[in-house]
């Protein structure tokens, strides 16, 4: 029997941990939209707006909506990637955090290629190694780290609606 | 916190701010049942968020959730902190007149601001409830704000308003509408700001916030000092000392003069917070202020006002600590005190004077004509405190009903002082000349207001029902008990109906009351009106259907149809050549609608605005109600030229009143003001910078006065403004 309530109570609080996630998440999947407005994109031929999670997808299928959504006419798309190499088309890429080999891959991710794109991360450090946008935690709301620097090399312009609830971090210049 | 931004309204609080914030409550009670949150709200809803919508909401189950503003359980506008910077606002006034059908006019004798809505309006302004975290602070004499009480708004996060009667949660003069005024918090401030402002009409202002951190509570502090001179294109063409200048050929008026609108404010908030508390200090006072358009109806460039204002507030919430409850508590005490030095009648005036040594009109109660060589002069000190202690429980164990029951009590107390140089003991009107020494009556039965207290003990239940996934029931009532009139029982009902993810419509039932005031029940000894003890309070019962269409994220529609009927209306009665007598009087009817459109058109671009239009009749006299606008049209246009850089243009017209003043050929035109504000935010990172003109075109729009105003008096004319700010 006391199994039996050990068992439900952790059934309880996975389900509200769930809960919670699937928050956290919404409330990311909403700023993801939400850079798609504010921030400037360059033209570019793609005739799709790519926004890809690169690694582990933490989102699950809260995040498919967005593809009924589009930008300046064009349709989002969602694609998962498991390699930084297959980055090139995307607007914007997610890492989770959950994805160790972020680090090493946003050397990659920086370089400006074809299409701008924008890097968003999970945990403020991802800011302070030149990713460009993260999320993090703050009295229990998301809130925004911006990495000032790496978004300008981007040549992407961030709107101050986003900058108003952003931490800013200037960036170093090394290099 | 509701937070309400370009493309749709959000609501969401913390269970910390949960009393301050029942207004919220009011709304949306099931939000904190807790289950239904990750499929009420679908991923389209944070699609359709703004940045700062997003970063306010709580991710943690526990510590409360958000719910949009149309699923609320009331007609209600939210105006953000940015909005207000957007629109130039410096006062609180600025910001309320753009709520759909509130229209800001001027009161009676303090000529302070009234918000009229929905063809309710009244001299004292106490018809709508205007609360600071939750919590009232109208002085119990009149009802509404303290004499001279004018919100700046930089330490403003928010300000909600409730269309509609609300007393079944909130109690007297919740009857109009409900106004929340909530005030900056360590999240909102995050660091140190200091701005200065400066303007036409020898306008400064200077503020400072810092939010930090101290032994484990969230520490907010703000202070503002503004000070002001007078509008000099503000002008009074004639008034009540015209007339007598004319009658006794003297010549002595101030007229034309400016409307005396000069004074300093200072304005300080302390709020504290942590896990279970809020604790939030206020102090406003205001230092030497004018006496604006005069108390008696003629100019007064000498008289002055000094106002202080003190408010404690203590909330407490169990928040996650007993299952399925939350107990919740609230206590707070206001202390105000206003001393005026009037100068009712400028020196050298002969007025004609009745044996009860005030002024008359009727010319057989005319004893004589005595000359006030100094003046007509009265000094009033009028002291307030209120004590109010609140608990409530909020019951979240079934899975469709989400309880709440709460009990109160307050007591109001306020005592007077008053020394004069004419009236009932001091003279009898057959002086040949009166100077300028006081007799003070403070204390004695000629005094104008008794000392008085009472007491009131309320409770009420509330619950809200989720009948079916897409239906929601809200149901509550109130019940209050007041020492000197009896009690009296305020039922609401609110039916909420999803249609599909885009419209939602909602079908509103409420009864509400305004207590009759100290002043209304037991004024004596004047010239203006005596108070009545019998007074009832004033009813009003209101039946509503209001819609929320959400066609894309970027637009949203909004509208209300609304009919209500007002009973036993505390109004003034007056028998043929005698001063008037306040009393209960037929009422009045009234129907409307209101509009709203909000809608991101272009990524740089919005439009916004409202429309309102009601027709109120008294129910007595069968005429349209007075001074209250048939029409009223708010427009906004914004476009963020740069990312940092935006400038908004505001159009607000009010069109369609009768004149009260039927004595006066002169009709209350139509008129409209238009405002345009420039704004950059986070400058260098750290500088936001704004410069806005108010009443561009200088419209010489009137407002309604009492009716010893030969000509109603003028709106505030065209003035500018610079304003900066650092952020570190």
């Amino acid at each position: 029997m006391k199994r039996f309530f050990f068992i439900l109570s952790l059934l309880f609080f996975s389900q509200l941990n769930a809960e919670e996630n699937s928050i956290e998440y919404k409330i990311k999947a909403g700023y993801l939209y939400n850079f798609t407005k504010f921030i400037t994109w360059p033209e570019n031929e793609l005739e799709t707006f790519n926004l890809c999670i690169l690694g582990k997808d933490p989102f699950g299928p809260i995040l498919n909506p967005i593809e009924k959504r589009s930008v300046k006419g064009k349709p989002i798309r969602l694609s998962r990637i498991q390699h930084a190499d297959e980055a090139k088309h995307c607007h914007i890429v997610y890492i989770s955090s959950l994805s160790k080999a972020h680090i090493s891959t946003l050397g990659v991710l920086t370089i400006k290629s074809v299409v701008a794109k924008l890097t968003v991360g999970e945990s403020k450090p991802f800011t302070h190694q030149g990713g460009m946008i993260s999320f993090f935690q703050r009295e229990g709301k998301v809130k925004l780290g911006v990495n000032l620097l790496s978004l300008r090399k981007s040549g992407l312009e961030i709107s101050a609606k986003l900058l108003e609830v952003a931490e800013i971090y200037e960036g170093e210049q090394n290099d | 916190m509701l937070k309400n931004k370009i493309t749709g309204r959000w609501l969401s609080y913390r269970p910390l701010s949960l009393f301050q914030l029942t207004i919220v409550a009011f709304l949306a009670l099931v939000e904190v049942s807790q289950c239904a949150i990750a499929e009420d709200i679908d991923v389209d809803d944070f699609f359709a968020m703004s940045p700062e919508q997003l970063a306010n909401i709580s991710v943690t189950i526990a510590s409360g959730t958000e719910k949009p503003a149309y699923k609320s359980a009331a007609v209600t506008t939210v105006v953000t902190a940015e909005q207000i910077k957007n629109m130039g606002a410096t006062e609180l006034s600025q910001v309320l007149e753009t709520v759909p059908g509130l229209h800001v006019s001027i009161q009676a004798v303090t000529n302070d601001a009234v918000y009229s809505m929905r063809g309710m309006r009244n001299s004292v302004n106490n018809q709508v409830l205007v609360m600071l975290n939750g919590t009232r602070y109208s002085v119990p004499y009149k009802g509404s704000g303290m004499q001279g009480m004018e919100l700046p708004v930089e330490a403003i996060q928010q300000i909600e308003v409730i269309r509609g009667p609300g007393s079944a949660l909130y109690g007297a003069d919740a009857f109009a509408g409900v106004i929340n005024i909530i005030t900056k918090k360590a999240k909102d401030i995050a660091g140190t700001e200091i701005g200065i402002r400066g303007g036409s009409w020898d306008t400064q202002s200077i503020w400072g916030m810092h939010s930090n951190e101290w032994l484990g509570w969230d520490i907010a502090t703000t202070l503002q000092y503004a000070h002001n001179g007078n509008d000099d294109d503000r002008v009074i063409d004639s008034d009540a000392q015209s007339g007598m200048d004319r009658t006794f050929g003297t010549d002595v008026s101030l007229a034309p003069g400016e409307v005396q609108n000069q004074g300093e404010r200072w304005n300080a908030h302390l709020n504290l917070q942590r896990k279970y508390w809020d604790i939030d200090f206020w102090a406003f006072n205001e230092v030497d202020g004018g006496i604006r358009a005069g108390t008696g109806g003629a100019l007064d460039e000498e008289g002055s006002v000094d106002g202080e204002n003190y408010l404690a507030d203590l909330h407490f919430s169990s928040e996650d600590l007993i299952d399925d409850w939350e107990l919740l508590a609230h206590a707070n005490y206001l202390y105000t005190n206003v001393d005026s030095e009037l100068h009712i009648f400028p020196d050298g005036a002969k007025l004609p004077i009745g044996s009860d040594g005030n002024i008359t009109l009727v010319p057989s109660q005319i004893v004589g004509t005595p000359l006030f060589t100094e003046g007509m002069l009265a000094d009033i000190t009028i002291e307030n405190q209120v004590v109010a202690f609140e608990t409530g429980a909020i019951y979240k164990g079934f899975q469709d009903h989400l309880l709440r029951i709460n009990s109160g009590f307050r007591y109001e107390q306020v005592s007077t002082k008053e020394s004069r140089n004419f009236g009932v003991s001091v003279i009898n009107g057959s002086e040949v000349t009166i100077n300028g020494d006081l007799t003070n009556v403070s204390g004695t039965e000629y005094v104008f207001m008794p000392d008085s207290h009472r007491s009131i003990w309320s409770v009420s239940l509330q619950d809200e029902w989720q009948i079916a996934k897409d239906w929601q029931l809200t149901v509550g009532v109130r019940f209050d008990d007041y020492s000197d009139f009896g009690s009296t029982v305020n039922p609401r009902a609110a039916l909420l109906w999803e249609i599909n993810q885009k419209l939602t419509a909602k079908l509103l039932y409420g009864q509400a009351y305004r207590a009759p005031t100290f002043l209304e029940q037991k004024q004596q000894n004047s010239a203006f009106f005596n108070g009545n003890p019998a007074l009832e309070p004033e009813t009003i019962e209101s039946i509503e259907l209001a819609f929320d269409y959400r066609p894309m994220s970027d637009l949203r529609l909004a509208s209300n149809f609304y009919y209500y009927q007002i009973e036993d209306l505390i109004a003034e009665r007056t028998p043929e050549n005698t001063v008037p007598t306040i009393d209960n009087t037929d009422g009045q009817i009234g129907y409307g609608t209101e509009l709203e459109w909000d809608w991101q058109f272009h990524e740089k671009w919005n439009l916004k605005g409202n429309y309102a239009w009601q027709y109120s009749r008294n129910k007595d006299t069968k005429r349209r109600v007075a001074g209250v606008p048939e029409h009223q049209v708010y427009v906004a246009t914004s476009w963020k030229f740069l990312p940092q850089w935006q400038i908004q243009t505001q159009l607000n017209w009010i069109g369609h009143r009768l004149n009260p003043v039927t004595s006066t050929t002169n009709k209350l035109k139509d008129y409209q003001t238009v405002d345009a504000t420039l704004n950059s935010k986070r400058f260098f990172g750290h500088i936001d910078f704004s410069a806005s003109v108010r009443n561009i075109f200088n419209s010489n729009g009137k407002e309604v006065a009492v009716n010893s105003y030969q000509d109603n008096l003028p709106i505030a004319s065209r003035s500018f403004y610079l304003e900066t700010s650092i952020h570190f």
